[in-house]
């Protein structure tokens, strides 16, 4: 049987006294892919921001449970020390902080021992070899002055070296060119393996292309409105959201709900 | 005694006496001071300086200071001049360009306790020269530091004079620095506050010539009860000339800070620009954060422009960094670190930087 990673159980959660998520549940195993698609504004970005234990969220009810433990007490840097790891949909600007440094840090903080100075560059060399990064970039400050993509291959850079257990990807493929994608999502597939598991927010299926989807998720309403496999995708893509009977999230009520 | 420990760092108009910021209290009790007996210049110097006492060269120094308000109150000069107890003269041969940066190191000890220091740079036409004056101190009760650093860059001379305080605790630092600037010459100051229980520092400059530059970079760390007071003016007299301050720290705990920072445009320096930026972060809501930037323009053709901001630290950027692994004290150090690294950048001995950095993150500790 396949190790249970992540379970989420009636999730209900808030954010400035708002209530975004509304009994969400949503279960992940080991070595699997899950997507998560839904309209703009349904709580994507909440549910990983609440994973990860972002402050301004607020659980109001439910549980989130990492390898079989309530994490919903812990710290955002004990998550991350755990195996959790966000990829953000606005990666942050840290000016005066290199690259290098900051994962280093990372690095040493969690693997809760000082990496070796040389196994580390060469295991960063390797990483940015893959995502096409300049190794001039090692030595940039943290986002300043990057472009979209940039960023975003940034984030899977520190995702790579991280090596965490469980990888959300929150619009990693959001505002890249055909290329950049690619390189991403031969970053990603390069990243995965058996043991550990990856939830993907996109649009797009391009950074799905070399990835084997295991299951969607259709986030609406402040649910999971629908869980299917891969051809879910392609539904989506041709009819859109609204014909799944759920409703835009500024819509008012909603009244039918299947899934 | 009791004239000197008041106004000490008096601003050049009275006008915000209404904020209490124009008289600035000394709060130790000044000490006797005693000899300073250590030797405070470790290397020989490169060709082109020479470095002296300053009292084999009372004459000349008389001279140049006639040239120059001292920037500080009269009382304060006095007692500078009564209890000297070290001081170099400084002076760059015209036209060359000192590729080494010339370091004094003070470090005050039970033996040397108290320091009153008064030094006089005069870099001749077209030097370049960078010079550090560090202040360290091992005391463990109530360690006293006060001084006088005068700088004249010539026609096209460029100086760097760079600043560190890095004091015990307990101690009083009392700095005043006043320099001037002829045509096209550039005096770069970069002044790093980060110890002592109370700072009280004024650095001011006259823009005399015409195409000179002046700018003031400045760093403070406040946290536990020190008291930080800063004041800075930049007088444009000559035409087109170039001034900054820009001044960046980061205050906790019970901490205090004065920043007074002036941009004055004295008639005739017409094309001139200034810019004055004061960023502090703020970590908790029992600190004190006073800025004054002012502006006085007795010229009409001039620029001058003033931010002052502050910040808490922004909660975004401490998710990122929690969310990579770090504890919030790791994630905040860094972001100070970084916020202090574009003026640490400034000083080009990389042993001094690595022992602020040092010191930094051992203060940082109980952020
Ligand atoms: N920090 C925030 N402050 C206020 N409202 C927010 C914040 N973050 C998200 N929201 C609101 O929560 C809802 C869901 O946003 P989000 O999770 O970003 O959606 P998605 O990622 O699916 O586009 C939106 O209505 C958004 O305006
Ligand atoms: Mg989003």
């Amino acid at each position: 049987m396949a190790e249970k990673l992540l379970a989420i159980h009636g999730l209900h959660a808030a954010v400035e006294g708002k209530e975004i998520l509304k009994g969400l549940d949503l279960e992940i195993n080991k070595g699997e892919v899950h997507v998560i698609m839904g309209p703009n504004g349904s709580g994507k970005s909440t549910l990983v921001n609440l994973i990860m234990g972002h402050p301004k969220y607020e659980i109001t009810a439910g549980s989130i449970a990492f390898e079989g433990e309530d994490i919903t007490a812990l710290k955002t840097y004990e998550r991350a020390r755990n195996g959790i790891f966000l990829s953000f949909q606005n990666p942050e600007e840290i000016p005066g902080i290199t690259v290098e440094h900051l994962l280093r840090t990372a690095k040493n903080a969690i693997t809760g021992e000082n990496v070796k100075i040389m196994a580390f560059k060469k295991e960063l060399k390797q990483a940015m070899e893959t995502l096409k990064i300049d190794n001039t970039y090692a030595s940039r400050h943290v986002n300043v002055g990057f472009s979209g993509g940039e960023k975003k291959r940034n984030e899977i850079l520190q995702m790579m070296m991280l090596n965490p257990q469980l990888a959300m990807l929150d619009e990693t493929d959001s505002g890249l060119d055909i290329d950049a994608v690619r390189i991403v999502s031969s970053g990603v597939k390069h990243f995965k393996n058996e043991q550990n598991a990856i939830l993907i927010i996109t649009h797009n299926t391009k950074i799905l292309e070399q990835l084997d989807v295991d299951y969607v998720h259709i986030l609406m309403n402040g649910k999971i409105l629908q869980t299917g496999d891969a051809s879910l995708i392609s539904q989506i893509n041709e009819n859109g959201f609204l014909h799944l009977g759920g409703e835009t999230p500024d819509s008012g009520e909603v009244n039918m709900l299947h899934g | 005694m009791e004239k000197l420990q008041q106004n000490m760092n008096p601003i050049p108009v009275r006008t915000w006496k209404w904020l209490g910021v124009n008289d600035t209290v000394l709060e130790a009790d000044i000490p006797a001071i005693a000899g300073y007996s250590k030797q405070p210049v470790t290397e020989g110097s490169e060709k082109g300086v020479t470095i002296t006492d300053i009292r084999l060269h009372r004459e000349t120094v008389q001279f140049m200071e006639k040239k120059m308000d001292s920037g500080v109150s009269e009382a304060m000069r006095d007692f500078v001049k009564k209890n000297q107890n070290s001081g170099y003269f400084i002076e760059i041969e015209e036209g060359k360009k000192i590729g080494t940066p010339i370091i004094l190191q003070y470090d005050l000890d039970e033996e040397n306790p108290t320091l009153v220091d008064d030094h006089f740079i005069l870099a001749h036409e077209n030097s370049e020269v960078t010079i550090i004056i560090n202040y360290t101190s091992s005391c463990t009760k109530n360690g006293f530091h006060s001084g006088v650093t005068k700088v004249l860059a010539q026609r096209g001379a460029v100086v760097h004079l760079i600043k560190v305080q890095m004091m015990a605790d307990q101690d009083t630092h009392v700095d005043a620095i006043s320099a001037i600037i002829d045509e096209s010459g550039q005096i770069d100051f970069t002044l790093v506050e980060l110890g002592a229980l109370q700072t009280i520092t004024s650095c001011k400059t006259k823009l005399v010539g015409k195409n000179s530059t002046g700018t003031i970079h400045s760093l403070y760390f406040g946290d536990q009860n020190r008291k930080i007071d800063m004041n800075y003016v930049q007088t444009h007299q000559g035409r087109e000339s170039l001034s900054s301050i820009e001044a960046r720290g980061v205050l906790l705990d019970h901490s205090q800070k004065v920043f007074k920072g002036t941009l004055d445009f004295i008639k005739g320096s017409s094309g001139s620009k200034g810019k004055e930026e004061e960023y502090t972060v703020l970590l908790s809501p029992t600190v004190r954060n006073r800025s004054i930037p002012l502006m006085l323009c007795g010229e009409d053709a001039v620029e001058g422009q003033h931010a002052v901001s502050t910040g808490k630290m922004d909660e975004n950027k401490l998710f990122y960094l929690m969310s990579r692994g770090l504890s919030d004290v790791e994630a905040k150090k860094l972001i100070i670190e970084a916020e202090f690294q574009p003026i640490l950048n400034k000083i080009p001995v990389t042993e001094l930087r690595d022992t602020i950095s040092t010191y930094l993150r051992r203060r940082l500790n109980h952020v």
